[in-house]
């Protein structure tokens, strides 16, 4: 058999303490207490909503929802959940297909470079060494061009500050070397420096 | 009867079981500090699902010996202020003046003076409940909406959850005297559009 809880928070006690119910000074548990009363009793809701009309909003407090309400709330969390895992899981594939590019790319450099490396020195026709650093001169007009020569006329110079040789080829494309027409200005320079002490 | 703690704990040990429990004892409580906050029901829903799907990542970092309670209503005040400032226009609950339109004369329309004729009689316990809170919930978001997002979560856990001033500072990062200047600037927004609005409930009130 059911009893009917004791108010142990009745209209008179808890008409003494309204005043420092709104002004938050009675102690939580007192608080629920009181808050359960005035929340049930009219005449002292009517009492603490004339003193502090805001404490109209209270019972939004003990707003409880239906239990059609929460139809889908865990699912949408789980689904969060591991949606959520999913985006801190490391991905192997997608890494070591990023790291097979990075690779790819330093060998395809590398080839380039060594390519460079061979075949500009076949080309070299006139070396000249030990020309300073500082102060670059400009590469010497081509006193003559090969007779009907297509290819362009290269000259490889070695600049050097002391330290440090660098290599500098420069072709100069003419109209020879373009038309195998004798005898004309060149229409082009190809500079290319070769740090030997480059590293890559 | 399930132990909180023991749901906790196997939750920080990433037991989902554990967690969904946890879920069930919490929700009511996410939603409705979410709800106090962003004013909108669906909206609420959505802050207090995110929340707990924060919660499951972060909970590890949960130290046992403190309350459990205070140091998950600051994950879900944080999602609640964030989603309410994102939320550009502010909490447009249905019947507010935004949702009303400009074609209301002086902010108040045919339906707020049913609400204020009724609220008196809404606001008595004796009034079936669940309609009593859905009118307050209605006429709360009215006047809410011009309070800035701090200040109204100072107020919805002060004045409707009973938070203590010191656990509402620790709950929001800020110093407990910052939440009484929220707490007195929302009071006072909310006085004043009380009073505009119903000032039967002003009768005989201290100003």
């Amino acid at each position: 058999m059911s009893r009917k809880p004791i108010d142990l928070f009745d209209c008179e006690r808890v008409g003494s303490y309204i005043d420092s119910y709104l002004l938050g000074q009675v102690p939580p548990p007192e608080r629920r207490g009181m808050r359960q009363h005035i929340h049930g009793c009219e005449a002292c809701f009517q009492k603490v909503v004339a003193r502090d009309p805001l404490q109209l909003f209270a019972p939004l407090a003990d707003q409880t929802q239906p239990d059609e309400f929460w139809e889908g709330f865990w699912p949408a969390i789980h689904e969060g959940i591991v949606r959520q895992e999913a985006g801190r899981r490391p991905r192997p594939a997608r890494d070591a297909w990023r790291l097979w590019t990075r690779v790819a790319a330093v060998v395809l450099v590398a080839a380039c470079v060594t390519a460079a490396l061979i075949l500009v020195p076949r080309l070299v026709t006139r070396p000249v060494a030990g020309v300073p650093i500082a102060g670059v001169p400009r590469p010497a007009p081509i006193a003559e061009a090969p007779a009907a020569s297509p290819m362009p006329q290269t000259v490889e110079r070695v600049l050097t500050d002391g330290r440090r040789d660098v290599q500098v080829y420069t072709m100069s494309y003419t109209q020879d070397s373009l038309q195998s027409t004798r005898g004309a200005a060149p229409v082009a320079e190809l500079v290319l420096i070769v740090d030997k002490g480059l590293e890559l | 009867m399930v132990d909180e703690r023991e749901l906790i704990r196997r939750s920080r040990r990433k037991d989902q079981q554990a967690f969904e429990m946890l879920v069930g004892l919490k929700r009511a409580l996410a939603f409705r500090i979410a709800f106090n906050i962003v004013g909108d029901e669906d909206d609420a829903k959505d802050v207090a699902q995110m929340s707990f799907i924060r919660l499951w990542s972060v909970i590890d970092s949960f130290d046992e010996n403190s309350r459990f309670d205070p140091w998950f209503y600051r994950i879900v005040v944080n999602l609640a202020i964030d989603f309410y400032r994102n939320r550009q226009r502010g909490p447009r609950p249905v019947g507010s003046p935004e949702s009303r339109g400009s074609s209301d004369s002086g902010g108040r329309s045919d339906h707020d003076d049913d609400v204020a004729a009724a609220l008196p009689a809404l606001a008595m316990p004796g009034a079936d409940a669940e309609v009593m809170r859905a009118e307050l919930r209605r006429v709360f978001n009215e006047i809410a909406v011009e309070l800035a997002p701090a200040q109204r979560a100072v107020f919805s856990l002060k004045e409707i959850e009973g938070v203590a001033t010191d656990d509402i500072a620790k709950i929001m990062g800020i110093k407990a005297s910052t939440v009484r200047n929220h707490l007195l600037a929302a009071r006072r927004v909310l006085q004043d559009g009380l009073r505009r609005r119903y000032p039967e409930y002003f009768r005989g009130s201290k100003k």
